[in-house]
This record gives C-alpha cells, sequence and structure tokens, in this order.
C-alpha cells in the first residue's frame, strides 16, 4: 500500500496544474500581448515552483503551500471579474459576433472555476488544518 | 491515501476505455476498401466511354484488373451542360462484365460536344450505425456514396455529384440555434428518404460507400483526373502565370456579374423567391450569390442588396485595372461606381459631407468601401469623375472618428446622427484604409490624420478586451490599413501587430497533410467536421500581402509569411471554377472564376471572388513581379 502525505499530493497536484496551465499558455491559448504573455507563463511557473518545494516537505511547505491556494483563488477572482467585464462590453454590440464572444466568456467563467479555482480551495483547506510548521525539516529535529 | 484502490479502476478505465472505443470504432466503422485497379485500367474505364461518345471506335483492353471484382457497382455518368444526361450502374463482378454491359447501353446514344465522362468504381461499403444525433458527421460529405438496403436485400446508391445537385450537402445539422449559420453534417434524412422513394421499399440499413472516382481531363487530352468532391483531386501547381491567369479569371466573373439593365430576369431560388422564380434588379448591379450547379441566384433588389459588399467588388476591379492595365476591368469598376454614385444620391447626408445607404440606417462599412473603391479607380485611372463623391464619403468617415480614434458605425439618416452604442465587425478597418488610400489620391492631409488614429485606436485600445490578449478579430482591413500608411507613417508597433495576427492565422491554416482531405489545405478553417470557408483565404491573403510588403519595408525577413500567402493561393486556385473541374456547372462562361463558400457548398457569393481575386492578384505583384 503506498502512503502520502498531504504535502507530496498537494505538492504533486501543484506540479500537474502548473504543468497544465503551462502547455495551455504557450502551445493551445499562447497570448498575443505581451505582458498577459509574460504573466501567463509566470504564474504557472511559479505554482510549478511551489510543487516541486511542497514535494521536498521543507521547512516552510505549508506555508509556500497556503500561499499558492491564496494566489489561485486571487487569480480566479481576477480573471471572473475581467470576463465578467467582457461579457458586459460586448454584449449587445457586433450583433452575432458579440454575441458568440458573450456566451464564449460565460462557459470560461465556469471552465475559470473549475480548472482554476477547486484545487485551491481543497489545498486551502487542507493546510489550514495542518499544525503549524510541521515540514519535514520539524520532523526530523523531533526524530532527533 | 491508499492508492492501489484507485489504481485498480482508474488503469483499466484509462487504457481499456480508450482502446474498447478505437476497437468498436474500428471494426464498425472503418472502411476495409479493396486495392484499386492500376494507372492503366483507371485510364482505361474513361477513355473507353470517351472515345465511344466522341464516335471513335474502341474495344476493351485486356488486364488482369479488370477480371477482379469489387465490393458494388461501376457508375458511369456523361454529363452535358452539367446535367447527367446517360447513366449506367453494373455490377462489378468482374469489373470487365460492367463495362461491357455499359458499353452496350451507351453503343448508338447520341450526344452534343463538350460532354465529359465520370465514372465511379465501389470499393468498400460500410454499414452505418444510427447514432441519432451525430449521424451526418459520420459520412465524408462529396467524397462517399450512399447505399441503402431494404429488406430483400437490394440496394439503391447515391453518389456524390447527386447529393451536390440537390444541396444535400450543405443542409446539416444546426448544433447552435443563435448561429444560424453553423450546420453541421449532411441532411442524411431525405437522403435516405431519397433512397427509399428509389427502392420502393422500406429501409433497413444505410451504407457509406467508398469509391474511386475519375473524370476526363479537358485541359490534359487523354488523362484521366481522380475526382475530390465535385473537382478534380490534382490542382494546378502555384506559379506566376496559374496566380495572373485565375486573378483574370476571377475579374472577369465580376465584370460578367454585373446587371447590364433593369429589364433582364434572372432565374432565382431559396427564400425571397416563393412567390416568382425570378427576379429583375438595378442596373449596376453585381449578382450577389450564384449556385455553380444549380445556375440559380439569391434573390436580390435595391433593398435586399449588400452595399458593402458591391463596394468591395468594386475595388477589386479598380485594383485589377491598376495591376494589369486591363481596359475591361475599368470600365466594369466605372459601372460599379456608378451605381454607388446613384445609392449616395439620396438622403444620406449631413454638414459637408455625403454617404452610400439603401435604407434609413447607413453603414461605416457601405461609404467606407466604396470611397476604397473610388480612391483606388483614381489612382489608377486619374479620371477625376468621381472625386467630388469620393471626398465627400472621405470627410463622411472623419466625421463618424471619435477623439479617441474609434469610429461610429451606424448614422441614422432621417435623424441625421451616428449611432453611438452599435459596433459591427471590420468597419474600423475598413474606415481607416479608405482613409488612408484617400490621402493618396487627393493629398488631404486630415484623411492621413484620421486614417492613423484610427490604427491606433484598433492596434492598441481597441484590443485591450481579455479576449483580444488570446486571440484576434479579423483584423485584415485593419493590416491593409497599416501598409497604406506607409511611407507618411512608419509606427514598428503595426508591423508587430499585423506579424502576430499573421501568426495567429496561420495556426488556423491547414497544413499539406493535416487534414485527411487535401482540398483543405491551404484554407482556414479550425475542425475536420465543418468544410472551411475559401472567403478567408482571400481576405486573409490581402491582408497577409500588405504585412508581407510592410515587413519589407522594415527591412524583415518574413519567409514564412511567404509560404502561407502561397499555400493559401494553392487553395483558391484548387477551388476556383474553370474548365476542368466544372463538369456540373449548366453554364460554364457564368461559372468560370467563380470561388464556391466551402469545398462542399458550391454557391458563390460576390465578395468571395472579390477577395480571393484581389488575394491573387496583389500577391502576384508581392511575390512575383
Amino acid at each position: 500500500m503506498i502512503k502520502i502525505n498531504k504535502y507530496k499530493f498537494y505538492g504533486i497536484l501543484d506540479i500537474s496544474f502548473g504543468l497544465l496551465y503551462l502547455g495551455v499558455f504557450i502551445f493551445i491559448l499562447p497570448a498575443y500581448n505581451n505582458f498577459t504573455r509574460f504573466l501567463t507563463i509566470f504564474f504557472p511557473l511559479i505554482l510549478l515552483g511551489g510543487g516541486i518545494y511542497l514535494v521536498t516537505e521543507s521547512k516552510f511547505a505549508r506555508y509556500v503551500g497556503l500561499g499558492l491556494a491564496f494566489l489561485y483563488l486571487l487569480l480566479t477572482i481576477f480573471i471572473l471579474i475581467a470576463l465578467a467585464f467582457t461579457l458586459g462590453y460586448f454584449k449587445g454590440i457586433y450583433g452575432p459576433y458579440g454575441k458568440a464572444i458573450t456566451i464564449i466568456s460565460w462557459f470560461f467563467m465556469f471552465m475559470v472555476i473549475e480548472i482554476f479555482g477547486v484545487w485551491p480551495f481543497f489545498q486551502l483547506k487542507a493546510f489550514f488544518t495542518l499544525p503549524k510548521r510541521s515540514g519535514k525539516s520539524r520532523e526530523k529535529k523531533l526524530q532527533k | 491515501m491508499n492508492w492501489k484502490k484507485y489504481l485498480f479502476f482508474t488503469l483499466p478505465a484509462v487504457i481499456f476505455l480508450p482502446a474498447t472505443a478505437w476497437i468498436i470504432g474500428y471494426l464498425f466503422a472503418a472502411h476495409r476498401p479493396v486495392t484499386k485497379p492500376d494507372q492503366t485500367v483507371q485510364t482505361f474505364m474513361v477513355n473507353h466511354f470517351k472515345n465511344i461518345i466522341n464516335g471513335r471506335k474502341n474495344t476493351i483492353i485486356k488486364h488482369p484488373h479488370l477480371n477482379k471484382n469489387f465490393p458494388g457497382p461501376f457508375f458511369l455518368n456523361v454529363y452535358c451542360q452539367g446535367k447527367s444526361v446517360f447513366s449506367c450502374q453494373e455490377e462489378a463482378t468482374p469489373l470487365q462484365k460492367a463495362i461491357q454491359k455499359c458499353t452496350a447501353k451507351i453503343n448508338g446514344v447520341e450526344f452534343g460536344d463538350g460532354c465529359r465522362i465520370r465514372v465511379d468504381l465501389t470499393l468498400a461499403q460500410t454499414r452505418m450505425i444510427d447514432f441519432p444525433l451525430i449521424n451526418g458527421l459520420l459520412f465524408l460529405p462529396g467524397i462517399e456514396g450512399l447505399a441503402a438496403q431494404s429488406p430483400d436485400g437490394e440496394r439503391a446508391y447515391l453518389l456524390p455529384d447527386e447529393m451536390f445537385q440537390h444541396n444535400w450537402l450543405r443542409e446539416g445539422k444546426n448544433p447552435l440555434k443563435f448561429i444560424k449559420q453553423l450546420k453541421v453534417g449532411v441532411d442524411l434524412e431525405t437522403m435516405t428518404q431519397e433512397l427509399a422513394n428509389r427502392l420502393q421499399k422500406p429501409v433497413i440499413d444505410i451504407y457509406r460507400v467508398k469509391l474511386l472516382s475519375l473524370v476526363d481531363s479537358v485541359e490534359e487530352k487523354g488523362k484521366v483526373k481522380e475526382v475530390l468532391r465535385a473537382n478534380t483531386k490534382s490542382a494546378p501547381p502555384v506559379n506566376k502565370n496559374n496566380i495572373y491567369q485565375a486573378a483574370i479569371r476571377g475579374g472577369d466573373y465580376m465584370l460578367n456579374s454585373i446587371v447590364p439593365n433593369r429589364r433582364k430576369k434572372y432565374d432565382c431560388a431559396g427564400i425571397g423567391c416563393r412567390r416568382k422564380n425570378f427576379f429583375r434588379t438595378d442596373k449596376g448591379q453585381f449578382l450577389y450569390q450564384y449556385n455553380i450547379i444549380t445556375d440559380k441566384l439569391a434573390y436580390q433588389s435595391r433593398r435586399y442588396y449588400n452595399l458593402p459588399r458591391h463596394a468591395g467588388t468594386t475595388y477589386a476591379l479598380a485594383n485589377l485595372y491598376r495591376l494589369t492595365g486591363l481596359k475591361r476591368f475599368k470600365e466594369g469598376a466605372s459601372k460599379a461606381i456608378s451605381y454607388l454614385k446613384f445609392m449616395a444620391s439620396g438622403k444620406c447626408k449631413g454638414d459637408g459631407f455625403r454617404c452610400v445607404a439603401n435604407g434609413n440606417r447607413a453603414t461605416l462599412g457601405s461609404s467606407a468601401l466604396a470611397l476604397v473603391a473610388i480612391a483606388e479607380y483614381r489612382l489608377a485611372t486619374d479620371d477625376k469623375t468621381y472625386d467630388e463623391l469620393g471626398r465627400d464619403l472621405a470627410d463622411f468617415l472623419v466625421f463618424m472618428q471619435r477623439k479617441d480614434g474609434s469610429f461610429r458605425h451606424i448614422y441614422h439618416v432621417k435623424q441625421q446622427k451616428p449611432d453611438e452604442d452599435e459596433i459591427l465587425l471590420y468597419y474600423s478597418g475598413e474606415a481607416s484604409f479608405a482613409l488612408a488610400k484617400s490621402y493618396k489620391a487627393w493629398n488631404k492631409k486630415i484623411y492621413l490624420q484620421t486614417a492613423e488614429k484610427g490604427v491606433d485606436w484598433l492596434t492598441g485600445p481597441g484590443v485591450q478586451p481579455l479576449p483580444f490578449h488570446f486571440a484576434f478579430g479579423e483584423e485584415h482591413w485593419t493590416c491593409q490599413a497599416a501598409r497604406e500608411l506607409w511611407p507618411q507613417v512608419k509606427k514598428e508597433k503595426y508591423l508587430d501587430f499585423c506579424l502576430k495576427f499573421a501568426k495567429y492565422i496561420k495556426r488556423q491554416q491547414w497544413d499539406p497533410g493535416e487534414s485527411a482531405f487535401p482540398d483543405f489545405t491551404g484554407i482556414y478553417g479550425f475542425t475536420p467536421f465543418i468544410p472551411p470557408h475559401i472567403n478567408g483565404a482571400g481576405s486573409r491573403s490581402e491582408s497577409n500581402v500588405s504585412v508581407y510588403e510592410l515587413a519589407l519595408l522594415h527591412g524583415k525577413n518574413v519567409e514564412a509569411l511567404k509560404a502561407q500567402i502561397k499555400l493559401a493561393l494553392s487553395s483558391i486556385i484548387r477551388h476556383q471554377r474553370r474548365d476542368e473541374n466544372c463538369w456540373l456547372c449548366p453554364d460554364k462562361d457564368q461559372a468560370r472564376g467563380a470561388v464556391p463558400a466551402t469545398p462542399v457548398d458550391l454557391t458563390t457569393r460576390i465578395d468571395t471572388v472579390q477577395h480571393t481575386t484581389s488575394g491573387l492578384i496583389r500577391a502576384w505583384k508581392a511575390l512575383y513581379k
């Protein structure tokens, strides 16, 4: 039986999502605006780095896990606001084209919650319930 | 966590579900065709009958492939003026016997000149599984035949050409009701009903029929061409001469489409033609939508006529004259501008300007494209006849611009007031392009400033909303405007924007070998389930030529863009109607130069010919001259 603790579990999850976001924003939906392109690469890299840190169960792993979850929940809210703005902007203009953008924006709003918003919620919950400073180095010290 | 438990269920699901789906799909849906007869037999099958209808004696050759059995009938059709005037269907068991039987039937039948031979040989028949919602997607439109079987085993067949002739390939299901034009798949229900009528019995099974389809060549006498969707599978190569010839054919199609007088009657079909099967319309209009197979037009009148597209077509004619020097295009452009002048002579006016409208709402696009046409005509001919109208229209565009550089798109003629809310596609780019051209035609500084402000807005604040960080709208006019502003405006950001746009649309272009269908190559589309529209290959080539020229002027190397343009041109040349790929055209003279909407929808809208022709002639100049 393979046993896996929360740090490793959420670390692997963060790495997976980090790679997924990178794949999406590099190959499937690359941004053409330079600043947006930077952001869409930068945040997944943060997640990837944070995920690796969690897997190693280092000293500040709990805080990193909480930070990543907070960051991505904030990003989710930001993206939802941006999509809501888009929806409002295009509603009623551009005829059928605008209608299509509005509908796609609605669709993306639901997708954003699923893809960006669900896992940080569980990660936040998981790390809140963990005792403080329960990282690997602390455990090692206690064992000594 | 107990991972074994999850692995126990997850692994089989991940591995076996796709494997099962693939096996079921392969076993039940994949054709298992027999080997095609070799080239000698293919050539013989067509030329044998060609010789017979031309009155030449012919004997059946001896070849082992003729003794082979094929899993269905051999079909022979003789097409004269777009209609099948003789057909023969015989079981190819063996093939030689079927050919002998058809020879016996055709001997002694009289045919006129210029008839074409098409033969289809069944290579496989695969039963279709009934999936009610997606049935229409499981059939390769225009490539496969359809067979229906009655309870006693009798089969009736429909060939792809018949499907084209009855428009069954473009009348699929509409999955998104709010996009009326979006139709997916083919009209399988109507086709199955037709087969049941032919059988005069109920249908218990339907089959997809894989065919080897061949037609005689008119361009290369004695040669045989493989057929792909009412077209030949092989396309003419992209070279200087073929591009030029295709552009001229497109130009002549537009000239033939100009209505010579109000008395002329045109056969029509579709919405608007329910009471009468003909229409008459204003002299100087272009025939808007023509079906090259039914030889019928869509209804049009002064009120129901697309003025922006009329103006765009006029521009294409003026542009052709400017680049080729052929006088007939100048005359055509002049006739079409006269109609625009007539349409601008009404109540659509304001303080110091005039606009083009065929109702109470004047769109920015109608006046912008009319101005593009007039300015191009002026630049090409030096003829000052339309200068006053041109300047009045340019002043209208200047009036319609806001302080931030964006444009109002609608002008209410009665109230003489612009609409501040409604925004439509393309118009801002068209207006900027028109003003940039106007500056070159009449040298008025305000036109240049307005055009520059327009492009600044389009490449700046206009693309601030989130979707435009990841995708582009239809920016082909914007990039043409950016090119037209050179050398007065040399902003690097225009080139950067347009190169990104070109890169973005390149991702949508079908590359060779990327699709199973060679006739998709070069066209811009995003799924093999929806046949791509050829119009985009034209409009985007116009834009890409501008970007290419702009990049060279900025000293940038853009070989990839050149390849992208050539690939799009190859698709235009492939789909444009010539005598070679027009055996289904009742009126070849009218159809010559037409570019159908998609590979399966053979209606031709005038703006498709306009964009493709402009794309061709401008690429000819940019890449080869």
